[in-house]
């Protein structure tokens, strides 16, 4: 187990690599570079934009750059806004916490409620319950998530006024965890009710396919109850790929994330990726990329080493 | 290969597919005789009737915040989303699966190569670098096509590698190897043309995803640009006048769903009905 741990954490190497590469090029395709913000500035002289250029280390050469840029970054140094000269760090780790609880209860939400109606469809196949679930997971999957959460704002907050409209707490209001439950409803329950259409989807099919396999058959023939089928020899087989799908999820989260946030201000690092594309502010871009892209990476490794750990028959060597 | 006619008959049988083709054939008629159907200038504006609900003054589905016909400037919108999700689609499935085919057929190092890069855009949030190539390069309806595309052809090279790699030792391939085709014959005359089911099934779903993502982009303001209509940015604005005027923000986003649900059904039936291991 140690080796396969090992060698899968070597993997990571090269594709952090890659990620770091590709967001590095991908600034230097910015209009302007880093250098756009100061050369808008009139109060600038040609000699203040060589200076900062220069204490940027902007003059020296792209491979002298990116390592430098890169050895930086491998040690947490992930540089200052262009805007407000705070760490990036800092400035993402503020709004994490708000992107944090939003994922993690839409999450929550797109696993118990995906899993059951997933395993409900597949047991019942062909059942009335069966057609609605994947008929709604189909619609689930096609409407756009921005007009999802519009919707949710129009008949929720509009017409019911059952929850605020957007925001993450009444202004001015001292903090109240009711206040702050309310608030997140609506975006959580729209970025999880979209992951939910995949999850019951994936659900579903991993226990169709356990369902017909000769083990199953044998069970059956031995007598064994129903229940007993489907929770030791059923479930316990079908859900473990679903690890896989919970590793891979993160990509969509985050995407997912961006826009819900956006669709109900919800101050996390989605809005701050939005407002430092609007200000060119490029430190706290590539921060972002990078931070969003070294959890894709984690999260896949992750649900790759559970899933060695969960699986019996990964023969590991 | 199945037989056509099965195929056919399959997926005529499947209701939720038919509905979905069905479904695209009239949006698609729809977005190309736009300049004839639609009642107005989609562009055209009349401050006059600004939010003007549906079915007064001869709006049939209402105005925007500038007196705009909705129903107008839906039909034209619907050119440009279509568009920009077909030709995404085109590009997506020729760079996956000529990357795909050429990764499955050489392997080792030109494998590894292909496969890493598909890794390192796997694992970057579609959304977030989407926005950041939109706001570094113009946008413009070309060059989002061009990023999308460019952003969606890692799960056909997959796929299509996977086939290479078991169609690759197989007699026929050998058969025409030994009677001397070059590596490029081999890749186009008989591996691609064994993999055209699936590839078709994942265009029709990468059409889907496409539109979806314009619509993104669009409504997040980097995607299509006004005046130009697109279904996306057409709920650009909608938040600040979501809650007195409605109609304006469901109208676009209905359309967006009802399209990607006609392509998501017609690939999912597509799926079904070219699966060999299926009965007739």
């Amino acid at each position: 187990m140690a080796v396969y741990v090992l060698r899968r954490l070597l993997q990571a190497v090269p594709l952090l690599v890659g990620v770091s590469l590709a967001g590095f090029v991908l600034l230097r395709l910015a209009p302007g570079g880093p250098m756009a913000v100061y050369a808008q500035n009139p109060n600038m002289s040609e000699a203040d934009l060589r200076r900062i250029e220069r204490s940027l280390g902007l003059d020296q050469p792209i491979h002298v750059q990116y390592v430098k840029w890169a050895s930086g970054m491998a040690a947490g140094e992930l540089g200052y806004s262009y805007r407000t000269g705070r760490p990036v760090g800092a400035v993402i780790l503020e709004r994490l916490p708000a992107t944090l609880t939003l994922m993690g209860v839409a999450y929550l939400i797109a696993i118990v409620l995906g899993l059951t109606t997933g395993i409900v469809s597949a047991v019942r196949r062909h059942s009335f319950f069966d057609y609605v679930a994947t008929t709604t997971a189909m619609v689930g999957l096609s409407v756009p998530t921005f007009w999802f959460g519009l919707v949710v704002i129009i008949v929720f907050a509009g017409g019911l006024r059952w929850i605020p409209s957007g925001g993450m707490a009444t202004l001015g209001m001292p903090f109240s965890l009711w206040d702050r439950f309310i608030h997140l409803i609506g975006p959580a329950s729209v970025l999880g009710l979209w992951m939910t259409a995949t999850w019951s989807r994936y659900t579903r099919s991993s226990v169709l396919e356990v369902i017909g396999q000769d083990y199953i058959r044998t069970a059956r023939a031995k007598g064994l109850r129903g229940r007993t089928i489907l929770l030791r020899h059923t479930l316990r087989n079908a859900l473990i790929p679903l690890i896989t799908l919970g590793g891979l999820e993160f990509r969509n989260l985050f995407g997912g994330a961006l826009v819900t946030e956006t669709v109900f201000s919800w101050p996390g690092i989605g809005r701050l990726y939005l407002d430092s594309l609007n200000y060119q502010d490029y430190s706290v871009i590539l921060g972002l990329l990078l931070v969003t892209s070294l959890t894709v990476v984690a999260g896949s490794l992750l649900a790759d080493l559970l899933y060695a750990a969960a699986d019996p028959r990964i023969r590991l060597g | 290969m199945l037989d056509r006619s099965i195929v056919w008959r399959r997926f005529t049988r499947n209701r939720l597919a038919s509905a979905g083709a069905i479904g695209v054939f009239v949006l698609v008629a729809l977005a190309t005789l736009a300049p004839w159907v639609a009642p107005r200038d989609p562009l055209y504006i009349d401050m006059a009737h600004k939010f003007a609900r549906p079915g007064e003054a001869g709006f049939v589905l209402g105005a925007d915040e500038l007196g705009r016909d909705l129903l107008s400037r839906l039909l034209h919108a619907g050119r440009v989303s279509l568009a920009v999700g077909l030709i995404t689609a085109l590009i997506a499935v020729c760079v996956g699966s000529i990357l795909g085919a050429v990764a499955g057929f050489y392997g080792g190092a030109v494998d590894s190569a292909i496969m890493r890069v598909v890794d390192v855009l796997l694992s970057i949030p579609t959304i977030f670098l989407l926005l950041a190539l939109a706001a570094f390069l113009k946008p413009t309806m070309l060059t989002i096509t061009l990023i999308i595309g460019l952003n969606s052809w890692m799960s056909v090279a997959r796929m299509v590698r996977g086939q290479v790699l078991s169609l690759k030792e197989q007699e026929f391939v050998l058969a025409a190897r030994a009677a001397g085709a070059g590596a490029g014959r081999l890749i186009v005359r008989q591996l691609l043309p064994n993999a055209v089911a699936p590839v078709l099934v994942a265009a029709t779903l990468t059409v889907a995803t496409a539109i979806l993502l314009e619509s993104s982009l669009s409504y997040l303001g980097y995607g299509i640009q006004p005046p130009t209509a697109s279904w996306g940015n057409m709920l650009n604005n909608a938040q600040s006048y979501v809650l007195y005027a409605p109609w304006v923000a469901v109208y676009p986003g209905a359309m967006i769903s009802l399209t990607v649900l006609s392509f998501n059904f017609a690939g999912d039936g597509l799926r079904d009905a070219l699966d060999p291991r299926l009965g007739p």
